[in-house]
C-alpha cells in the first residue's frame, strides 16, 4: 500500500510539474473511504508525504513567475478489484484527477493478523483456490521443509523464499466423478509414503526433481458420501506415547469431524472420541458405539492438539454461524464429560473450511477470508501456561 | 521423504481458570443435503433463453436468475468479481486482446445427455454475439474480434453468454447445477438437482419457483413458510426487517436515472437539463422513498464498483437550480414520464416534481408503458416526430456486471437508445480496467446532462430461517446451488 501511495505522489508531482516548475509545497488532505485500518492508512499517507517532498525538491524554477499554490485531496477508496488511490489536484482554476489501483490480494498479504497469545496461529499462505489440507514435508533428510498443499484438483509444493511460500511444483489430481460440492481431503502418511485422500480417490505422491501424483479410485480408511464422513480412521499417531489403542465403533451415523481427545490409559485400551454431526451436535464416545453424552450447538470442525506428555489433549472447536460469518477457534477440555474452555478465541476473517490435526501440537486451519475471498492456511499451536 | 514434526511443546499440568462456557447458540455446521427450496419472484420470465428479451427489469432479473440454475458460462465470477474457470478450464489471449483461446473442461454433458463440445460452445456464443468470430480449435473455443476485447472474461460471465443447446421446440438445455422439470411460462418453474454436476451436486434436491408474485403475496408466503426466498421491494426492507423477516440486501445493483428524450424540443436547451440536476434532493429520495435502502447517485457506476463515484456531487443546490431556471424562456412544462406499473418510479417522479417546482422549473408527471424503447436516439433526427410522449423519463438500469468497464459499456449502450449522445461517448474504451479512462468517460457523459443519475438501489430478498449459507455476490447474484436447508431430511 505504501508503494502505491508513493506512486500516487509521483503522479501528483508529475501533473503539477508538467504545468509549472519551481519550488512548490503541496499540502495534501487525506480521506479514507476504504476498509483499510486507520493504522495502515496512516502509514501509507506517511509514504505519500515523504515521496511528495522528495519529488518536489527536484522542481527547479526556470523563471521568476509566481507559482500558484496547489492543493491535493487524496482519497483511498475501493473498487471491485481492490483499493483505489484518487488524488484531486487543484491549482488555480485547473483541476486534475489521478488514480493508482492496488489489487486487494496484495493488501491482504501485507496485513496478515498477528498471532494470539494462548493459541498461536502462524500464517502459511493465501490463495484463491480452496485449500483442503497442507503440511510440512522434508523432501530429503535434513533439508528445509517444503509445504505440501492439497487442493481439489491439484497438489502443490511450495518452498520458502524470503520468508514466504513460493510455488515450486504442482501436479493435477485425476478423478472421474465430480467432487462433492463440500469436497474435503487429507494429506497423510501412507504405506508407500505421502498420500492424498479425497472422496473416492487416493493419490500416492512422489517428490524428487518434480512433483507427481499417481491417483487411483478407492480410499483406505476413508469413506465419503456427498461431503460427509461415514467413518474416519485418521488418528493422532498412537506412537505419541508408544501405546496402541482401539478406536470405538461409531455406528453408521454420518459425522462431519472426529477427534480422539486423550491417549489410551493403557496399551490396547479404547480412546475417548468426539464426533460432530451435521445438525450441530457433538457426541462423546468412550469405547462403545453409543455416545455417553452429547453437546449441542457446536461447530462442525474439531481437531485435537495431541502430545505424548499430556494426559488430556486440547480439543480445538470452531464457532457458531454458517459459512457467511467470520469464525474462530477455541480450545476445550472435556472434564467430567463437560466441555471446559481452556483458551481464548483466535479469530479468522471468514469461516473455517478445514481443521486437521497435523502433527504433535500442530493443527492446520483453513479459512475463507470473507473480505478477500482468498483461502488462508494457518498452523495453530498451543503455548501451555505453566 | 517424510513429514516433519514440529518441536515438542514443553508442558506441564494444566493450570486453567476452569470456565464453563455456554457454547454457541447456533452451530457452525457443514452443509447438508436435501429438501426443496421454494422461491417467490416478482418478475415473470416468459422464456429462459436470453435471446428472448423480457418486458420489464423485474422480468429480466427473473430470467437471469432462472437461467443460471440450468446453464453455465465459460467463465464465472467469484464473490469478489474475480474471473474463475467454469466450462473453460483456462484461457489465453494475444497482446491486442483481439483473439482469445478458451480450453474447455472435458467430459461434460448437457442435461439431455448430449456432449458439451467446442462446437456447441461456439454455436451458443456466436448466436448471442454476432460481431464476434467464434471458432473451434481442438479442445478449445476461439473468440476473435475486430476490436479489442480486454474485458472479455467479464462479458463471458454474464448470464446472456450462458452456454445453451437451443432445441427446435424452443426448449433450451444447459450444463448447470439444476435441470428444469416443470415450466409454466411467467408463472411457475420447478428444477431438480443435477446429480452429476461437474461442480458438485447442489445441496438442495430441487427448487420450486413461483413468478409474478405481488409484494403482499411474497410477504405472506415468507411469513407462512411457503417461501424460503422472496424478492423484497427496497422500500419494504426495513419495515419487513422490523417485523422479524430475515432480510438480505446487496450492494447497489441498479441505477435509477432520469433520461431526456431525443424527441423533446423542450430539453434541447441544456440549461433546463442543467437546472433540473441540482434541483433534485437525492438524499431525500433515499431516505423517504427507498426507506434508506439505497444511496444517492452522482454517476452511473456505484462507488463499490468504480471506486470514484464520490468525485461526483449528489448534493442539492436549489439556489443554483433557480438561477439557471430563471435564464430559461418560459414554455410548456416538462413532461416527466414514469412506468405506470412501478410504484417506486411513481414516487420518485412525484418527489422530483416537488423539487423542480421549488426551483422554478415547470414540470408535470406522465404515466407511460413499461419497458425500454429500442432504436436510435438523436435529437436532430427525432425533431420531426410528433409531440413526444415525455420530455424526460425515469429509467431503471440494472448492472449487467460488477466489472466497471463492462457495466459502464452496457449502461451506455442502453442509454444510447434513449438519449441524444455523441457516438464518441458510447464507443468502447481502450482500457476498460483503467480508472482514469472510466472516470473521464463517465464525467463526459454526466456533464452532457442528457442523463441525470438519481439513486442506486440494492437487490433485496427475504429469507426463511432454514436457509443456510446464503452468500449472494455483492452485486446481488444468487448462488442457489451452494445454499442448504436446515432441518431438511437427507
Amino acid at each position: 500500500m505504501a508503494a502505491a501511495a508513493r506512486e500516487l505522489a509521483r503522479k501528483v508531482a508529475a501533473s503539477v510539474g508538467a504545468a509549472i516548475q519551481g519550488k512548490l509545497t503541496i499540502a495534501p488532505n487525506f480521506v479514507n473511504l476504504s476498509s483499510l485500518s486507520a493504522f495502515e492508512f496512516q502509514k501509507a499517507c506517511g509514504a505519500f508525504h515523504d515521496e511528495i517532498e522528495q519529488q518536489t525538491k527536484t522542481f527547479r524554477a526556470t523563471s521568476s513567475q509566481e507559482i500558484a499554490a496547489a492543493s491535493v485531496n487524496v482519497t483511498l477508496a475501493e473498487d471491485l478489484h481492490g483499493f483505489l488511490w484518487v488524488a484531486r489536484v487543484t491549482q488555480g482554476q485547473s483541476q486534475q484527477t489521478v488514480f493508482v489501483s492496488v489489487a486487494r490480494e496484495l493488501v491482504a498479504q501485507e496485513s496478515q493478523p498477528s498471532p494470539s497469545v494462548t493459541l498461536q496461529k502462524e500464517f502459511l499462505l493465501s490463495q484463491s483456490e480452496p485449500i483442503l489440507d497442507a503440511g510440512l514435508l522434508a523432501v530429503s533428510p535434513g533439508s528445509t521443509p517444503s509445504l505440501l498443499v492439497l487442493q481439489p484438483n491439484r497438489i502443490a509444493l511450495f518452498a520458502q523464499e524470503n520468508g514466504a511460500w513460493r510455488l515450486q511444483f504442482e501436479t493435477p489430481i485425476a478423478h472421474a466423478a465430480p467432487w462433492p460440492r463440500d469436497v474435503r481431503g487429507r494429506l497423510q502418511q501412507g504405506g508407500a509414503g505421502e498420500e492424498a485422500v479425497l472422496p473416492g480417490v487416493t493419490c500416492n505422491i512422489t517428490v524428487s526433481s518434480a512433483l507427481s501424483a499417481s491417483c487411483k479410485p478407492g480410499n483406505a480408511g476413508w469413506l465419503f458420501s456427498l461431503g460427509f464422513l461415514r467413518a474416519f480412521t485418521l488418528l493422532p499417531t498412537a506412537a505419541a506415547n508408544g501405546d496402541t489403542f482401539t478406536f470405538p465403533a461409531l455406528g453408521s451415523q454420518e459425522f462431519s469431524s472426529v477427534a480422539v481427545i486423550a491417549p489410551p490409559v493403557s496399551s490396547g485400551a479404547s480412546v475417548p472420541v468426539i464426533a460432530t454431526t451435521s445438525d450441530g451436535r457433538a457426541l462423546l464416545f468412550e469405547g462403545s458405539s453409543t455416545p455417553v453424552t452429547s453437546f449441542n450447538n457446536w461447530g462442525s470442525d474439531v481437531a485435537v492438539l495431541y502430545a505424548a506428555d499430556r494426559t488430556l489433549w486440547p480439543l480445538l472447536v470452531t464457532r457458531d454461524g454458517d459459512w457467511t460469518a467470520p469464525d474462530s477457534v477455541r480450545a476445550f477440555d472435556i472434564i467430567d464429560r463437560q466441555p471446559v474452555a481452556i483458551s481464548g478465541e483466535i479469530n479468522f476473517d471468514g469461516p473455517i473450511t478445514a481443521l486437521w490435526s497435523e502433527d504433535e501440537n500442530t493443527v492446520l486451519a483453513v479459512s475463507r477470508n470473507l473480505k478477500t475471498g482468498m483461502y488462508e492456511a494457518y498452523f495453530i499451536r498451543a503455548v501451555y501456561n505453566q | 521423504m517424510r513429514r516433519t514434526s514440529s518441536a515438542r511443546s514443553t508442558t506441564s499440568s494444566l493450570l486453567f481458570t476452569l470456565l464453563f462456557v455456554a457454547l454457541p447458540t447456533s452451530a457452525a455446521r457443514r452443509p447438508r443435503y436435501g429438501g426443496t427450496l421454494t422461491v417467490d419472484l416478482q418478475g415473470r420470465a416468459t422464456s429462459l433463453d436470453p435471446a428472448q428479451k423480457q418486458g420489464s427489469v423485474a422480468d429480466q432479473i427473473a430470467q437471469e436468475r432462472l437461467l443460471e440454475l440450468v446453464a453455465d458460462r465459460l467463465v464465472m465470477l467469484d464473490q469478489f468479481g474475480r474471473p474463475k474457470p467454469a466450462l473453460a478450464l483456462s484461457w489465453q489471449h494475444d497482446g491486442k486482446f483481439t483473439r482469445w483461446n478458451f480450453r474447455l473442461r472435458p467430459n461434460i454433458e448437457f442435461q439431455d445427455a448430449s456432449p458439451f463440445t467446442p462446437d456447441s460452445a461456439a454455436t451458443s456464443l456466436q448466436a448471442m454475439n454476432p460481431k464476434w468470430h467464434v471458432g473451434v480449435a481442438s479442445d478449445s473455443v476461439v473468440v476473435e474480434s475486430d476490436s479489442p476485447l480486454p474485458d472479455l472474461l467479464y462479458v463471458l460471465a454474464e448470464s446472456r453468454n450462458s452456454i445453451l443447446l437451443r432445441k427446435p421446440t424452443d426448449v433450451i438445455v444447459g450444463t448447470g447445477p439444476f435441470h428444469l422439470t416443470t415450466w409454466e411460462a411467467g408463472r411457475h418453474a420447478v428444477f431438480a438437482a443435477n446429480d452429476d454436476y461437474w461442480g458438485g451436486r447442489p445441496f438442495v434436491d430441487g427448487i420450486d419457483v413461483q413468478m409474478g408474485r405481488t409484494v403482499r403475496e411474497r410477504m405472506i408466503d415468507l411469513d407462512l413458510g411457503k417461501a424460503d426466498i422472496a424478492d423484497v421491494a427496497p422500500d419494504r426492507a426495513r419495515i419487513d426487517a422490523s417485523r422479524g423477516v430475515r432480510i438480505s440486501a446487496s450492494d447497489p445493483a441498479e441505477l435509477v436515472a432520469l433520461i431526456f428524450s431525443p424527441s423533446s424540443t423542450r430539453a434541447e436547451d441544456v440549461r433546463i437539463r442543467q437546472a433540473l440536476s441540482p434541483a433534485i434532493d437525492r438524499p431525500s429520495l433515499v431516505d423517504f422513498i427507498l426507506q434508506q435502502e439505497g444511496a444517492p447517485a452522482g454517476a452511473l457506476l456505484p462507488q463499490w464498483s468504480s471506486g470514484y463515484e464520490f468525485l461526483f456531487s449528489t448534493a442539492a443546490d436549489i439556489a443554483a437550480a433557480r438561477q439557471l431556471a430563471s435564464q430559461i424562456s418560459s414554455g410548456p412544462a416538462l413532461k416527466l414520464g414514469y412506468d405506470s406499473a412501478d410504484p417506486i418510479e411513481r414516487m420518485i417522479a412525484e418527489r422530483i416534481v416537488v423539487n423542480a417546482q421549488a426551483a422554478g422549473i415547470p414540470i408535470s408527471m406522465r404515466a407511460i408503458a413499461a419497458g425500454l424503447p429500442g432504436g436510435t436516439a438523436n435529437r436532430a433526427t427525432n425533431r420531426a416526430a410528433s409531440v413526444p410522449e415525455y420530455d424526460a423519463r425515469i429509467v431503471r438500469l440494472p448492472m449487467s456486471s460488477p466489472a466497471p468497464g463492462v457495466a459502464l459499456g452496457d449502461f451506455l449502450q442502453t442509454v444510447a437508445q434513449l438519449a441524444d449522445f455523441d457516438s464518441s461517448l458510447t464507443a468502447p474504451l481502450n482500457d476498460p480496467a483503467n480508472s482514469e479512462q472510466l472516470y473521464s468517460r463517465e464525467r463526459a457523459v454526466v456533464d452532457t446532462y442528457e442523463i441525470i443519475p438519481l439513486v442506486y438501489v440494492p437487490e433485496v430478498v427475504g429469507l426463511s430461517a432454514r436457509v443456510r449459507d446464503w452468500i449472494p455476490a455483492r452485486w446481488g447474484k444468487w448462488h442457489l446451488a451452494d445454499i442448504w436447508l436446515d432441518g431438511a431430511s437427507q
